[in-house]
C-alpha cells in the first residue's frame, strides 16, 4: 500500500533527523538515510534538559490520570447504560450537551480558578478537572450498552451481589475491549498534553515531556538543536508504541474473537 | 579549559567578596534587620526569585546563596513566568521578591512595583550598565522599575570564506567600511547576489534593524509620557528600504528559527545577515557547526548602530524587603556574572565593564578568533535609546508580517506600507 | 446544581436506607443514591471547572482588558467589534475550509480504512495499524519541524521532489490555498489513526456471523460494507461525527506549530489563521513570541463564544440523529 508509505514517511524522516547530526540535516540534496548519531544527539537531550525527570513525571502522571479516568467513566457509563433511575435520560442529555462547550473560551477563567485554589505549580490542574470527561462517559455507556449482558446482572443480583460487586465482576470484564481502547486514547492525550502543563507547571523538576522538549527548541534559549529535539521525541514516543503493541490485540484483533462468539 | 579556570576564579572572588562584606558588617556592629535603612550582603531575609530558564547567568543562580549567606532563597525557574506574574498581580498575592519581566509592560501598573531608584539602584549603579538599557527599565515618568540583564546589539555577520569566493573583502574592518552606509550594504548585497548568494536573510528583519537603530518604535517621548506615533518618516523609509531589498531579490526570504533559515545558512546560500547575537552567535553556530571559523562580524552596521532590548529584573511591591531585593537584583546582574553569562549562557551583557573583561575580549573560535564580544560591546554602547511602548512589539510584528505578505502577494512597496499602516491603526490605534 | 443537590441528598438518604430497607414498587428518589453517586463525579467537576469558568467568560466578554491593568467595562462593544474586525471573518472562513478539506475526508477515509483493515485474511495487519497509529503519539514539537522541513517554500523536501520530476514548485507555506492544503494534510495525517481505532473498536462489536452469512450469500466487499457494516456502525458514526466536528472546528495545533518560529502566527496573509488560533492571539499567545494584536481577554472571550454558538447550531441540527442513536440501543 502506497498510502501506508506516505503515512509512515514523516515519521521515517523524524528517525533520519534523530540519527543525524544537526549539521548534516539541512544539506542539499536532503539526506534520506538514517545516520549513526542517535546516541550523540540523545546525550545532548539529557544534558540540556531535565529529560529523565520529565520522563518519570510523564509516566506517573499519565498512569494516574488514566486510572482515575477509566474508573469513574466506566462506573458512570455502566450506571447510565444498565440502571434505571429517575432523570437518567435528562442527565445524560446534559452530559452530552457539555461536549460542545469549546475549551478555548475558558482558558483564562480556568487559570484564574487554579490560581485562586493555589494549584499553580502543582499537578492538580492536570489531574482533577479532567478526571471524568463527558467523552469518556459517553464512550463507556456505549460499551456497556453493547457488551454487558442484562441477564448476567440479574443473575448476580439473585446471588446477592451488591451494586459495586456487580459493576466490578460483571460490568468491567465485559467492557474490557472498550476500556483498553479508551485507555489508549487517554494515555495518548495525557502523554502529549502540552498547553496546560506549559501554563501551570513551574520548574523543570515538574515538567512533562512535551514541555521539556519544547524547551530544547525555545527561541529564548541560546540554541536550536533540531537533531536533539528529534532524538528526544523518538525516545518519548517509545512508551506509547510499546503500550499500543501490547494492547493492540485486545481492541483490534476482533476477527478471531468475533468468530468464536458467532 | 579557559572557561573552567574562569569559573573557579569567579567563585574564589565571590567568596572573597562575601568575606569582605562580613568584616564590613561586623565593623558596623551587628546584623541589620529588614526595616533598617541600609542593607548589605550580610542582611538576613527571605527572598523568592522567579526567572525564565536561560534568562539569567548560571553563575548568578549558583553564586547568590554564597554571596548572601544569611538570606534564605527560593529560586523558581519557569518557562511561563510572565503568565504567573500577571496572574499573581491580579490576585495581589503570591508574588516573588524578584522576577524577570518586561518593565515596558509592567509600567502600566507601575504602582505595583518597587521604585528601585529609592531602594539602592543609585546613579552610580546605573552607570555600570549601558544607559539606554537603564532607561528601558524606567516608566515614562522616570521611575526605575527594572534592573538590566542582557541586550541584543545588532551586527552584520558574514561568512568570510564565501565572501572571498565571491571576490569580496574578508577583513572585518574592510567589510565594515562597505556596510557602514545603507547604499554600501545594498551594493554589497548586489555583488553577493551576482555570485548566486544572499547577504540578507529576510527583509522583515532588515525592517526591524532599520527602525530600532533609529529609535523609531512607533512611540515618541513627550514630557512625562510616551505617545503613540504610528506615522513617521523613519518607519516609512525603513519599510521602503526593506521592500527595495526584497524587490531586487537581495534577500533569501528565510526567517530565523524556521527550517528554511537553517537550510539556507547551512547550505551556504545565505552568507551574511544583520541580527542580534542570539541569532548571529547562538542559532548560527548550532545550525551550521561545519562553518566554524569561517564567519566574521563586520566592524560597522549600515547608517549607525542598533540593539534589541533583552530582558530585565523587577521587584514587586509586595516584597517584604525591597532594599534587599534590589541589592540582590543588582548583584545577579553585576559585571562578573554577566561576563560569565556571555560565556556559558549566550547572554550578551549590558554591563559596560564586561566589554573589557576576559570573557568578551577573548577570540571566538567560531569567528576565526575574532574578538566578537568586545566588538559587539562597542555597538551596544553606541546604540540609541529605545522609546519602547506597550504595543511596540505588536506593531513591529504587524509591519514585519506585511513585508512577508508582500513577498507572497506581490504588492508594491507603497501598497504594502498602506496595508501595514491600516492594520496597525485598526489594531493599536485606540 | 442538580448533581450537587443529588449527591447531598444521597448522603442523607444513606442513613435512612439502612433503617427502612428498599421498598419494592414505587421507590423514593433517595433509594437510587448509589446510581447518583456513581455518576456525580462528572457533574460535580463540570460544575466547578466547566460552569464557573463559562459564567466568568460571559462577564469577560463585556470587558476590555489586557489582563494586567484595570479592566474597562464596555458592555456590548466587543460584540460590535466582531462585525468590524475582518480577521474574525477570515478566520471563520479558514476554519470551515480547513474543516472541509481535512476533518471530513479523514473521518470518511478512516471508516473505509477500518473496514479494509478488518478483513479477516489481511496480511501485515499489525504493520498497517502501527504505521497509522504513529502520528498520534508523536510530540507536536517534532511534528512541526518535520512538516516545516517537508513543505517549506525554499528548501522543503516536497519542492525538491517536484523539481526532480519536472513539476513547478509551490509556495506551500505562503500561498493561501496551499497553506490550507498543508494544514488539512496534517489533520489527516494526525487524525487518521485515531478515528481508525474508534471505528475498528466499533466494528469489533459487530457479530461476525453476519459477515459470514453475507459472504455465503455471495455479497461482495462493497455490498457488505454498505448493507451490514454501515448500518450496524451507526452509533459509532454519529459519535465520531459529533466529536469530530467539535474538534474539527477548534483546529488550533496544526497551524500553530506549522508557523512556529516565523513572525506571522497564521502564515502569510493569515491564510492559515483559524478561530482558535485567533483567540489564542488575543489571549496574549502564551509561549509564542510574536503577537500582532493587542491582548484583550474580552475580545478573546467573544471569539470563544462565536465558536460556541457555531457548535450549538451544528449540535442542534444533529440532535435528533444523536438522540435516536443512543435511545434505540
Amino acid at each position: 500500500m502506497l498510502g501506508v508509505l506516505i503515512f509512515a514517511f514523516p515519521f521515517y524522516w523524524l528517525i533520519v533527523m534523530a540519527t543525524t547530526a544537526t549539521a548534516d540535516i539541512f544539506t542539499s540534496p536532503p539526506r534520506l538515510i538514517p545516520g549513526l548519531e542517535f546516541f550523540a544527539n540523545f546525550a545532548k537531550v539529557l544534558n540540556e534538559s531535565a529529560f529523565a525527570t520529565a520522563f518519570v513525571n510523564s509516566l506517573w502522571l499519565t498512569t494516574t490520570i488514566t486510572v482515575i479516568q477509566l474508573f469513574f467513566t466506566s462506573l458512570a457509563g455502566f450506571v447510565f447504560a444498565k440502571k434505571r433511575f429517575p432523570g437518567r435520560n435528562k442527565l445524560f442529555a446534559v452530559l452530552l450537551a457539555t461536549l460542545i462547550i469549546p475549551t478555548g473560551v475558558s482558558i483564562v477563567p480556568s487559570y484564574q480558578i487554579y490560581a485562586d485554589l493555589g494549584w499553580i505549580n502543582t499537578f492538580l490542574p492536570l489531574i482533577v478537572p479532567g478526571a471524568v470527561t463527558a467523552f469518556g462517559v459517553f464512550w463507556m455507556r456505549q460499551a456497556a450498552e453493547a457488551s454487558v449482558s442484562t441477564e448476567l446482572i440479574d443473575a448476580a443480583r439473585m446471588d446477592g451481589a451488591g451494586f459495586m460487586r456487580t459493576f466490578w465482576s460483571i460490568g468491567l470484564p465485559a467492557m474490557r475491549p472498550s476500556l483498553v481502547a479508551f485507555g489508549i486514547f487517554q494515555v495518548m492525550w495525557a502523554w502529549n498534553d502540552y498547553l496546560w502543563p506549559l501554563l501551570v507547571l513551574g520548574s523543570p523538576s515538574e515538567f512533562t515531556l512535551p514541555v521539556a522538549l519544547q524547551q530544547l527548541l525555545s527561541n529564548l534559549s541560546e540554541s536550536t538543536d533540531y537533531s536533539a529535539v528529534m532524538a528526544g521525541t523518538l525516545v518519548a514516543t517509545l512508551p506509547l508504541i510499546i503500550v499500543f503493541f501490547i494492547l493492540r490485540r485486545t481492541i483490534l484483533e476482533n476477527v478471531s474473537a468475533g468468530a468464536l462468539k458467532g | 579549559m579557559f572557561t573552567v579556570k574562569r569559573r573557579v576564579l569567579a567563585s574564589v572572588m565571590t567568596i572573597g567578596l562575601a568575606a569582605l562584606a562580613l568584616t564590613a558588617c561586623s565593623a558596623s556592629g551587628g546584623t541589620s534587620s529588614s526595616t533598617a535603612g541600609s542593607v548589605s550582603t550580610k542582611t538576613k531575609g527571605d527572598i523568592t526569585i522567579w526567572y525564565r530558564p536561560g534568562s539569567i547567568p548560571t553563575s548568578s543562580v549558583n553564586g547568590v546563596k554564597k554571596a548572601f549567606p544569611n538570606v534564605t532563597f527560593h529560586l523558581l525557574q519557569s518557562a511561563n513566568v510572565d503568565a504567573k506574574v500577571t496572574a499573581a498581580l491580579r490576585a495581589g498575592t503570591g508574588l516573588p521578591d524578584i522576577t524577570t519581566g518586561d518593565p515596558v509592560v509592567y509600567a502600566q501598573v507601575a504602582s505595583k512595583f518597587v521604585n528601585l531608584g529609592e531602594n539602592g539602584f543609585t546613579p552610580a549603579v546605573a552607570k555600570t550598565y549601558v544607559s539606554w538599557k537603564v532607561k528601558l527599565g524606567q516608566t515614562p515618568s522616570g521611575e526605575q522599575i527594572g534592573v538590566p540583564i542582557d541586550i541584543g546589539p545588532e551586527a552584520f555577520y558574514y561568512n568570510a570564506t564565501a565572501f572571498k569566493a565571491a571576490g569580496l573583502p574578508t577583513d572585518p574592518s574592510a567589510v565594515g567600511k562597505l556596510v557602514s552606509t545603507w547604499s554600501g550594504y545594498e551594493k554589497l548585497a548586489e555583488q553577493v547576489k551576482a555570485a548566486g548568494k544572499f547577504a540578507c536573510d529576510d527583509p522583515s528583519y532588515l525592517f526591524k534593524y532599520l527602525t530600532w537603530s533609529k529609535s523609531a518604535l512607533f512611540y515618541k517621548q513627550s514630557g512625562g509620557s510616551l505617545i503613540y506615533n504610528p506615522v513617521s518618516s523613519v518607519v516609512k523609509d525603513a519599510f521602503t528600504k526593506s521592500m527595495d531589498f526584497e524587490n531586487a531579490g537581495l534577500c533569501a526570504d528565510v526567517q530565523p528559527y524556521t527550517t528554511d533559515w537553517a537550510s539556507s545558512v547551512s547550505q551556504g546560500d545565505t552568507i551574511a545577515f544583520i541580527n542580534p547575537p542570539w541569532v548571529g552567535a547562538g542559532l548560527l553556530s548550532t545550525t551550521a557547526p561545519k562553518q566554524s571559523g569561517q564567519w566574521r562580524v563586520a566592524t560597522a552596521t549600515p547608517g549607525g548602530y542598533g540593539a534589541e532590548d533583552g530582558s530585565e529584573l523587577v521587584v514587586p511591591k509586595t516584597s517584604a524587603n525591597p532594599k534587599l531585593a534590589t541589592l540582590i537584583a543588582i548583584w545577579l546582574t553585576n559585571a562578573a556574572n554577566m561576563s560569565s553569562g556571555f560565556t556559558h549562557n549566550g547572554l550578551f551583557p549590558s554591563t559596560i565593564a564586561s566589554y573589557s573583561s576576559a570573557a568578551l575580549t577573548k577570540g571566538q573560535p567560531y569567528f576565526g578568533g575574532q574578538k566578537v564580544g568586545s566588538l559587539l560591546g562597542t555597538f551596544a554602547e553606541k546604540a540609541p535609546s529605545l522609546p519602547k511602548g506597550v504595543n511596540t512589539n505588536g506593531i513591529d510584528t504587524v509591519y514585519q508580517n506585511e513585508i512577508v505578505n508582500a513577498e507572497t502577494s506581490k504588492l508594491s512597496s507603497a501598497d504594502a506600507y498602506k496595508a501595514a499602516l491600516a492594520k496597525a491603526e485598526a489594531q493599536f490605534g485606540n | 446544581m442538580t448533581a450537587q443537590a443529588s449527591s447531598a441528598s444521597a448522603t442523607r438518604s444513606a442513613k435512612r436506607q439502612t433503617a427502612h430497607g428498599t421498598t419494592r414498587g414505587k421507590r423514593r428518589l433517595w433509594s437510587y443514591w448509589r446510581e447518583y453517586v456513581s455518576i456525580s463525579p462528572f457533574f460535580v467537576l463540570f460544575a466547578l471547572f466547566g460552569i464557573i469558568p463559562l459564567i466568568y467568560a460571559i462577564y469577560l466578554s463585556l470587558l476590555k482588558w489586557d489582563g494586567l491593568s484595570n479592566p474597562i467595562f464596555v458592555g456590548g462593544a466587543q460584540w460590535v467589534r466582531l462585525f468590524t474586525t475582518p480577521d474574525v471573518w477570515q478566520a471563520l472562513g479558514n476554519t470551515v475550509l480547513i474543516f472541509a478539506f481535512g476533518q471530513i475526508p479523514v473521518i470518511l477515509g478512516a471508516l473505509v480504512g477500518a473496514s479494509l483493515l478488518s478483513q479477516p485474511r489481511l496480511r501485515f495487519r499489525s504493520f498497517y495499524q502501527t504505521a497509522f497509529f504513529l502520528p498520534q503519539v508523536t510530540s507536536l514539537v517534532a511534528v512541526a519541524i518535520v512538516f516545516q522541513s517537508i513543505f517549506s517554500d525554499k528548501y522543503g523536501l516536497m519542492n525538491d521532489v517536484l523539481k526532480a520530476i519536472g513539476l513547478p514548485q509551490q509556495g506551500w507555506l505562503s500561498n493561501s490555498w496551499e497553506i490550507k492544503a498543508v494544514i488539512a494534510l496534517m489533520i489527516i495525517w494526525r487524525g487518521f489513526g485515531y478515528f481508525l481505532i474508534i471505528f475498528m473498536a466499533g466494528m469489533s462489536s459487530i457479530d461476525q456471523s453476519l459477515f459470514e452469512a453475507a459472504r455465503v450469500d455471495g455479497a461482495g466487499p462493497r455490498r457488505i460494507f454498505t448493507a451490514i457494516t454501515i448500518p450496524l456502525l451507526i452509533p459509532t458514526i454519529v459519535f465520531v461525527a459529533l466529536t469530530g466536528t467539535i474538534a474539527g472546528l477548534q483546529i488550533f495545533t496544526e497551524p500553530q506549530v506549522l508557523f512556529s518560529g516565523s513572525t506571522s502566527a497564521g502564515g502569510p496573509n493569515n491564510a492559515g489563521m483559524t478561530m482558535m488560533l485567533l483567540q489564542y492571539q488575543y489571549l496574549g499567545g502564551v509561549g509564542s513570541a510574536d503577537i500582532s494584536v493587542q491582548p484583550d481577554l474580552g475580545f478573546a472571550s467573544v471569539i470563544g463564544w462565536v465558536i460556541f454558538i457555531l457548535l450549538v447550531v451544528i449540535a442542534v441540527a444533529n440532535n435528533r440523529l444523536l438522540r435516536n442513536s443512543w435511545r434505540e440501543n
